[in-house]
């Protein structure tokens, strides 16, 4: 998000100078320093240390230096859209909201990001997104399109859900209609045309033909559970990891192609979740400090 | 900015009661924008440290919290007290070294490359500012606070915290004038 802060913005409203320092500020993007502290080992240190001395006074031991290297990629990366910036939305561990420039709103699932370019606004309404996200688009007579990876969902004021995890292993995007009216195209522009209550998934091939969706179950995620409908094993870890910000990894032998639906209206860890899907599938769950492996038996 | 500041005071609340769950969830949205602030006053090894002792001071003192103090104020505060009171030469020293054994960066494609050089200099017009005004136009600019926590944390007035940000955006203007002309 790029918004001014409030206090800098009413502080330059009595400022001559004012239009030069919001640029200024705006560049100021380029220069922050990376964030990528070992958050799942500080917090294991830091449990440890409140369970058992209160007072501890020994220091823990130091950590490696990180590569500097992905945050200069990152830099270069926002740097090349200036003056036509990117606008990213990311949501952490958990569920974010917010209202795109023409009052369209998103819901983005946990570790999830929509990117759109706020200069080209005008003529087209156009976002990326990376992860799950269900969008309630306002019909104004422009196109909406939401770009993933490997499809494109063209629009006309309707309200549906994007699952697109690019990482995840076996990837595919799926999307869902609520209401309203959607045509879902790969990058070869071959399409479909949804209808409400219906989904369609484009994965390597061309989309797959709409058919009846569970829409509670496809948007569960929203309201604290997790559900995830005929999805490949590969984008539920990926969720899973989202969600609760835990690695889960799969074993060498584990097809992550293999489908499955889970529904768990409320889900407060990886934990059951992983555990249904092992005994689903017939998998074994291994729950170590660095996370969860599903592995063949 | 994963949480808003009512979510954080929703949870500083359940902080206060004791919930772990709770702080894990402060932690983890804080902690590494805590590291990277320390890391900006004193080495990675003490940034990293004081993020974690003030975290272990938040959970030993949160029976007397304050509700309506920012949580999020109170633990920059106590990263920026505990490395100021650090010797914060030694601590760059051993930076020093360390960066000398970091690997080097991987050469970047050409068309990122001039985009590199524009965020090193901006990054140059930072690093050139007086320390306060750098501490608070960073804190504005990367953490996402307000300037009464920033005013807090640094222990000066509002106003104090919105010239430190003024000047030092006009400074580095003025800076980018000279040396990136063709940004702006």
């Amino acid at each position: 998000m790029d918004a001014l802060p409030p206090d800098l913005d009413a502080w330059l409203g009595g400022q001559p100078d004012a239009d030069a320092l919001r640029q200024t500020w705006a560049l100021t993007a380029l220069a922050e320093p990376d964030l990528a502290a070992d958050t799942d080992a500080a917090w294991a240190r830091l449990a440890e240390r409140l369970d058992t001395a209160p007072r501890a006074a020994d220091r823990p031991p130091t950590r490696p230096r990180r590569a500097r290297w992905l945050a200069v990629a990152a830099l270069a990366a926002v740097a090349l859209v200036i003056g036509l910036r990117d606008v990213t939305v990311e949501a952490g561990t958990g569920i974010a909201q917010t209202v795109l420039p023409d009052g369209s709103e998103v819901t983005l699932a946990p570790g999830s990001e929509i990117a759109y370019r706020r200069g080209l606004w005008g003529e087209a309404r156009r976002v990326r997104l990376d992860g799950q996200a269900t969008l309630h688009v306002r019909p104004d007579g422009r196109p909406f399109r939401v770009e993933t990876f490997n499809a494109t969902v063209e629009v006309l004021g309707t309200t549906f859900d994007v699952r697109a995890w690019h990482e995840a292993l076996a990837p595919e995007t799926a999307v869902t209609l609520l209401e309203g009216s959607i045509r879902l195209a790969d990058a070869q522009g071959r399409a479909v045309v949804l209808a409400p209550g219906q989904s369609s998934r484009v994965g390597r091939g061309a989309p797959t033909a709409p058919a009846a969706a569970d829409v509670a179950a496809a948007t569960a995620w929203r309201d604290g559970g997790f559900a995830i409908a005929d999805a490949p094993l590969g984008a539920v870890a990926r969720a899973l990891q989202a969600q609760f910000g835990r690695p889960v990894r799969l074993g060498t032998r584990v097809d992550p192609g293999r489908r499955l639906t889970l529904y768990l209206p409320q889900a407060d860890s990886a934990e059951p979740v992983l555990r249904d899907v092992a005994a689903y599938l017939d998998l074994r769950l291994q729950i170590g400090p660095e996370g969860y492996d599903l592995l063949a038996r | 900015m994963p949480l808003s500041a009512p979510d954080l005071s929703a949870l500083a609340a359940r902080v206060r009661s004791g919930d772990r769950a709770a702080l894990e969830r402060v932690f983890r949205a804080l902690h590494p924008a805590l590291v990277r602030y320390g890391q900006s006053l004193a080495g990675p090894d003490a940034a990293e440290d004081a993020a974690q002792e003030a975290f272990v001071a938040l959970w030993h003192r949160r029976a007397v919290l304050d509700p309506d103090r920012s949580v999020r104020a109170l633990l920059y505060a106590s990263v920026r007290n505990r490395l100021l009171n650090l010797h914060r030469d030694t601590a760059r020293r051993r930076d020093l070294l360390d960066a000398m054994d970091a690997p080097a960066p991987p050469p970047l494609p050409d068309a990122h490359a001039a985009a590199a050089l524009l965020a090193d200099r901006v990054r140059a017009g930072l690093d050139a500012l007086p320390d306060r005004q750098r501490e608070a136009l960073s804190l504005s600019r990367f953490d996402g606070l307000a300037y009464a926590e920033i005013a807090e944390i640094m222990g000066c007035s509002v106003k104090t915290v919105e010239n430190h940000i003024g000047r030092a955006l006009r400074t580095l203007r003025e800076h980018l004038g000279r040396v990136a002309p063709d940004a702006l």
